[in-house]
This record gives C-alpha cells, structure tokens and sequence, in this order.
C-alpha cells in the first residue's frame, strides 16, 4: 500500500475555449489523512477531484492515485460526483446491489446498508423521489459500501440537513479510523469540514496556494498588528496587510520570530483562508512533505 | 441505537437470476422498456400466429349471389381471413424495417447518451469497472438482444409468411420482405448497435442521438434497398416471346424480373410501344425495330442469398468500423 | 463510559476539550482506574471530528501518565486525578470563603475573578 493517496505534478486542464480550469498543479497528500479541499466556487476543486476519479484526461502533467495510475486504481477508489448522480429508475435497495454487483470484490452491504437505514429511508423507494439529502445518504452509502482506500466527496454536504450531516460525518470519519481510509472533501464553505479534517489544501484560481496539515499550515502564519508599516515586516513573507487606523494589521509567514512593537497572534484557519483568497498574488505555500516528489513518470 | 434491522439485507444478489455484475446492472437499468419490447414481440407473435390460423381455418366460401346477397362470407370485415393476413403481413414487412431504426435509437439514447448527459456515468465509471468494460459489456447485450430480436423478427415473419410470397404480393426482393427473411436484418440490426453506441458517444444528448442514429440507419436501409439489385449483375434470356406472353419461353417462375422487351439481330434493345410500332418522341430507338427476339433481365431466386451474404458482410464491416470509431472516442476522451 | 461534548465555538482546540472533559471525568470520578475509554471509532462517530484529533488528546493524556494505550484493547484509566470528594476539608474551606465574600457584598463575578487571579498566581508557571 502506497503512503502517498495523491499526487499531482504541474497537473493541468483545459476546456476548449474556457481556458484553464487547473494549472500547474503539484502537491502530495499522504495516505491516511482527512482532507478538505477548499476554495472559492469555479476554483477548480471539482476538476481535481474528477482527475483523482480518473474521469478526466489531464491536459499536461499528471496525476498518481495510490502509488498508480487513477484508472489502475479504480477498484480501490470511491468518488461521489456534486451532483449525487444515481439512476433515478432504480430503487434504493436495487442501488446498492448495483454497487454489490460492480464492486464485486469489496462490497461491504452491512455498511451501506446501515447507512441508508440510519437515514430512515425505504429500501423500495425509487431514487427519482428521493430529497436531495436522501440522495447524498444513498451517494454516500454506496461510497462506504465499496470499502474504498481512498474517498473522493465533492462537495458531500451540500444538501444535508444539520443532523444528517453529523451523522453521516461521523459514520465517515468511523470508516476512516476504522480501515484507514484516506478521506477528501471538497466544498466552498470550510466551517462545515474544519472539526472533521486534518490536512488542507486550498485551491483558487486553478492553483494550489495552501497544502499541508492544518495544524501546521496555521503555526507558519502569524497575524500581527502594529504601528509601523507592512514594509517593516520583513524578512516575514506577508501573505495580506491592511492600514488599520494609524497602525498595520498583516497576515504574515514568519521567518524566526517577530520583532518587537508587533502584537503576534495566530490566525483562525477561517482567517488564514480569507487572507489568502484577498490576496491572490501571494506565494503558494505546501507544508514539507506535501510537495510532489519528483515524477516518477507515471503514464497519466 | 436502535437500528432495527426488519428490512431484509438489500445487498444480497437475489438468487433467482442467477443474473451478475454488468449484466444484471444493464437489464435492471433497462427493465421497462426491455418488457415492453417482450410484450410486443409476444404480442405480433400470438396475432401473427392468430391470423395464419384464422386464414388456414376459416377459407374463402363462395356463395351464390344471383339472389342479391352477398357473394362471398366476409372475416372481420376483411374479404377474407387470408385477406386480413396479407394486408397484416404487408405491414409487418414494413415493421421489419422500423425494428434496426429502434434497436439504434434505444441504444443511442436510453443506453449511451443518457448516462452521459445526465452525469450517471461519473456514477458507472467510479465503480470497479472501468468505462471501457461497462461500454463493451453494454454494447454486448445491445448486440444479443438485438440479434435475438431480429431473428424472433424472422421466425414470426416466417410463421406469418412462408408459402405466401409470390401468390400475395410479397415478393422475396420487395422492400421489407426481403430483409425480413433473411441475416441481413441481423446485420443491420448489430449496424444499428454500433452507430447509436457511436453517436450516442459523440452527440451525448439523449433526443439528440437518438434523432441522429435513426436518421442514420434509416438512410443505410433506404440506400442499401435502392442500390441492392444494381450491384448484383442480372441473368438474361433471350428467345422467342410473343404480345400474349412478353417474356422469352422458358423463364423460370419466382424471379425478380428487372426489365424485359424485344431486341434486333443486331442485338440492340428496344421496347414495345416505345420503339414499336410508331417510335414514341424522345425514345431511343435502334435504327433497326425489328424484333428477332424477347429479352428480359432478372435475378433468379439464387440472387437472394448472394445478395443477404453480400449485403451482410458489407454491413457488419460497417458496424465493426463504428465499434471501433466509438472504442476510440471513449478511449480519447476519458482516461 | 464517558461522552465528549465538542463546543465548536468555545476557541478552545478540539482535542484540549477532549483532554479537559476526561480530566474533569477523572477527578468527578466518573472514571476509575481501569476504566476503558471511548475507542476512537466511538469518538468519532458520535462527534463527527478527525480522527487524529482524537488520537492526538489520547496521547497527550498518556503523556501525562492519566491513562494507557493497549495493544489491541483499547486506552485504559491508568489512575485517577487528585479527586476533591464533595465531603473534603478544602472544599468546606472554599464554602466558607465564599460566603464571607457574599456577605462582604462581591458579586458573582467578582468571586470568579478574584478566585481566578489567585489561581492564576499561585499555578504561574505550570504546565496548563
């Protein structure tokens, strides 16, 4: 078993005349973590998650899933598309045994099966009546079903309901203890997966500007307020500065400690996010371990 | 927590099938419209076997209608049971036609397009079969059923026809019969599969396709039976004839005839009324009108399996070439 | 068994919350030595947060010698917090305190923080 479930080098795609939906897209995630993939809607979160699928063809670079090739890796990769796709003739239970019967290796009924029911839904109800969240429920239990290495949520929570969305967030994060699975979640909004992931990365623009554990990537950053002006916090890199009445508020990666006459705090991760999405221009920063190790020249 | 387990386990394939994987996925996926064909089919077949009984059982009785009354007993309103089976078995022959026009318009829609246009694929092609299998093992049943509907199609066109043609108007080389009785309704059935799988990938809108493959195999049917006799060179017999009985003397029974008239010792062609006796303005006439002989161009009976193996093999070259043109564009525009 | 509460709003990291709850179980006794602790699997689908989080307090509290992990079994009460049953001298000490500081006219408030103050002065310097 591979320790890296994604990597993508100088990963890019282009849509006809749309332009550039990624470009230039190199990180790691590593085996094992939770991560959320944020960023502002049309960042392109979906179109990564949909190479990671091995549903879209990159237009330059590439992209490894689970040490191979995404199409290679199929059966150990679970993907739940934004709009929950599922064939609204079939009924929920006829569903599920579709994941049965084309995951026949690594079907688990018991944990789809628990799902749907958790959600009190009827196993003879037709998909096509189903709510937008009893959608997601049965998505997201055909997901688990397939006992994935590796799960692929675009935008998962979208259309839950507060409880809902506890629940199925702690049945995931259950599975993801239980059988190490590797977990990324994509949405705009990060308050709704900030308790359940470990590791980030925030994509805007078609790039990665933020990769690595959250924990970490919140202790590189230092939000320091003081009267001297931003040009006065070097050798700090400063991702956003703000004139505050006489004084500077700035967002800062530290180089060594701050000097004196600024009053460091650490930033939110709320905070963190919104400074670098004001600021576009700012260097893009991937936590050691979390860069694309040179490519190995995997055929995308 | 209290999940009461009452509903039975939802994921254990049934054993009743004994129906798996992409097999039982395409069928259930499929379920409605796949009845609705059984039924039709179940349905033509019982009424075709019906009406063949009907016109074997209930013959034509002639009366004496001298008195007024009517001459003869009529069934169903029709002059006779055998009547209403040839005017049945007329439409049915057209039918035939319509059968590959649906095959391509089904699988074009309904089985490609649709999964495409609504996003269902990101569902089939993220489970453990890779887009390339769960295409080629939707293109393999389309291709059995399709056969398996085609040669149902033969046999009730069979249980309905045989020993007709000829006396009923439904002559071997006519339109619709002949590819009702015969594997070239196969091969544009399988013709039919390949395009809609083909342009189903390429248009990717569900009307849209399916508009397309119909228009398209409609064309290959109507091209194919408008050249077919043409490409197949005709026998010719030549010989005394006379007005009562235009043909040279000695012309088999059951063939095609494709044009017959007089000739002069020179051998040139020219045609009665048209040349003779007064030349008609515009015709071409030889110089010479005067006839040592009848001709007449035809294609015996023995053309119609030369004609269906040639055709057949012309056709299922096509719809391997589409396979292999769609196999392509899935292959290039998904990883 | 215990049940940990996750305050997303408190600004208090999440795993410091779950290390706090269980020292708080720990001293009101509601876990003994011996006693098993949720296994991560329970914490997280009761509370829909990373699983790491929860790995992440359970090491900090073994770091502290409160608890230990076995193999294969499960995380254990290895002993118990410097309990202050309801019938201690200190705590009798401390209602006592307390209503000579009402009846010298503080409120509320003013206990808490004159308490907190003191606490803050006498700990300085401890790990929190």
């Amino acid at each position: 078993m591979s320790d890296t479930a994604i990597e993508a080098a100088a990963l890019g795609k282009r849509y006809g005349r749309r332009g550039w939906a990624l470009r230039a897209c190199s990180f790691r995630l590593p085996a094992g973590r939770v991560c959320a993939v944020v960023g502002p809607n049309g960042a392109g979160k979906s179109t990564l998650l949909a190479h990671a699928a091995g549903l879209l063809r990159p237009t330059e670079g590439s992209l490894t899933v689970l040490g191979t090739s995404p199409a290679a890796a199929r059966d150990r990769i679970a993907y739940v598309a934004q709009e929950k796709p599922l064939y609204p003739q079939l009924t929920v239970a006829d569903t599920l045994r579709l994941g049965a019967e084309l995951n026949p290796a690594r079907w688990d009924g018991r944990v789809a099966d628990r799902v749907v029911q958790e959600g009190g839904l009827d196993p003879g109800a037709r998909v096509r009546t189903l709510s937008g969240g009893q959608r997601t429920r049965v998505a997201l239990a055909l997901a688990l079903g397939k006992r994935p290495e590796l799960m692929l949520l675009d935008e998962p929570m979208a259309d839950l309901d507060p409880l809902a969305r506890h629940q199925l967030m702690g049945t995931l994060m259950a599975e993801a203890v239980e059988h190490g699975t590797t977990v990324v979640m994509s949405s705009h909004i990060i308050g709704e997966l900030a308790d359940a992931c470990d590791h980030l990365l925030l994509v805007s623009g078609g790039r990665v500007r933020l990769g690595g554990p959250i924990d970490d990537l919140v202790a590189a950053h230092t939000l320091v307020t003081g009267l001297a002006p931003a040009s006065d916090l070097a050798p700090h890199t400063v991702v956003e500065s703000r004139a505050t009445g006489r004084g500077t508020t700035a967002l800062i990666r530290h180089e060594g400690p701050v000097g004196d006459g600024w009053d460091a705090e650490e930033p939110s991760l709320e905070e963190l996010l919104l400074a670098h999405l004001r600021s576009p221009d700012a260097p893009p920063l991937l936590a050691p371990d979390t860069t694309a190790r040179a490519a190995r020249g995997v055929a995308a | 927590m209290s999940t009461t387990t009452t509903s039975p386990d939802t994921t254990r394939p049934a054993p009743d099938t004994g129906l798996r994987g992409p097999l039982w996925v395409f069928l259930r996926l499929h379920r409605t419209p796949l009845l609705l064909a059984l039924a039709v089919f179940v349905l033509g077949a019982a009424l075709t076997g019906f009406l063949r009984w009907a016109a074997w059982a209930y013959p034509e009785k002639e009366f004496d209608c001298s008195d007024g009354g009517p001459c003869s007993d009529t069934f169903l309103g029709f002059h006779s049971a055998a009547t209403l089976l040839y005017e049945y078995m007329k439409n049915v022959s057209l039918a035939g036609l319509l059968l590959p026009v649906l095959v391509g318009a089904f699988v074009a829609g309904p089985v490609v397009a649709r999964e495409l246009e609504s996003g269902l694929h990101r569902l089939a092609w993220t489970q453990s079969v890779s887009p390339a299998r769960w295409f080629a093992s939707k293109l393999a049943v389309c291709a059995t059923l399709a056969t398996a509907a085609a040669l149902t199609f033969i046999g009730v066109f069979q249980l309905g026809g045989s020993g007709m043609p000829g006396m009923w108007n439904l002559n071997w080389p006519d339109r619709g019969v002949y590819e009702a009785t015969g594997p070239a309704l196969v091969a544009y059935c399988l013709l039919a599969v390949a395009v809609g799988a083909l342009l189903g990938l390429l248009v990717r809108r569900t009307v849209a396709a399916m508009a397309a493959t119909a228009a398209v195999t409609g064309a290959v049917l109507l091209v194919a039976g408008t050249v077919r006799w043409d490409l197949v060179p005709v026998n010719t017999l030549t010989g005394p004839g006379s007005i009562e009985s235009p043909h040279p003397t000695g012309l088999p029974v059951d063939v095609f005839l494709v044009e017959s008239g007089l000739q002069n010792a020179a051998g040139e062609r020219f045609f009665l009324r048209e040349c003779v006796p007064e030349p008609l303005f515009g015709a071409r006439c030889p110089s010479d009108v005067t006839a040592t002989d009848w001709f007449v161009d035809f294609h015996p009976h023995a053309h119609f399996w030369y004609a269906q193996l040639v055709e057949s093999g012309i056709v299922l070259a096509l719809a391997a070439a589409a396979v292999y043109a769609a196999l392509r564009v899935l292959r290039r525009r998904h990883a | 068994m215990v049940e940990f509460r996750i305050d997303r709003r408190s600004g208090v990291a999440t795993y410091l919350q779950i290390v706090h709850q269980t020292k708080q179980a720990l001293r009101l006794g509601l876990l003994e030595p011996g006693d098993k602790l949720p296994t991560a699997r329970e914490v997280v689908e009761a509370t829909a947060i990373n699983p790491n989080t929860v790995l992440k307090a359970y090491r900090e509290l073994e770091r502290e010698g409160l608890v230990e992990a076995r193999r294969g079994l499960g995380t254990f009460v290895r002993r118990s917090l410097g309990s202050t049953p309801a019938d201690s001298p200190l705590r009798g000490e401390l209602v006592e305190w307390a209503t000579r500081a009402r009846e010298a006219g503080l409120e509320k408030d003013d206990v808490a923080a004159l308490f907190t103050s003191v606490l803050d002065e006498q700990f300085k310097g401890d790990h929190a």
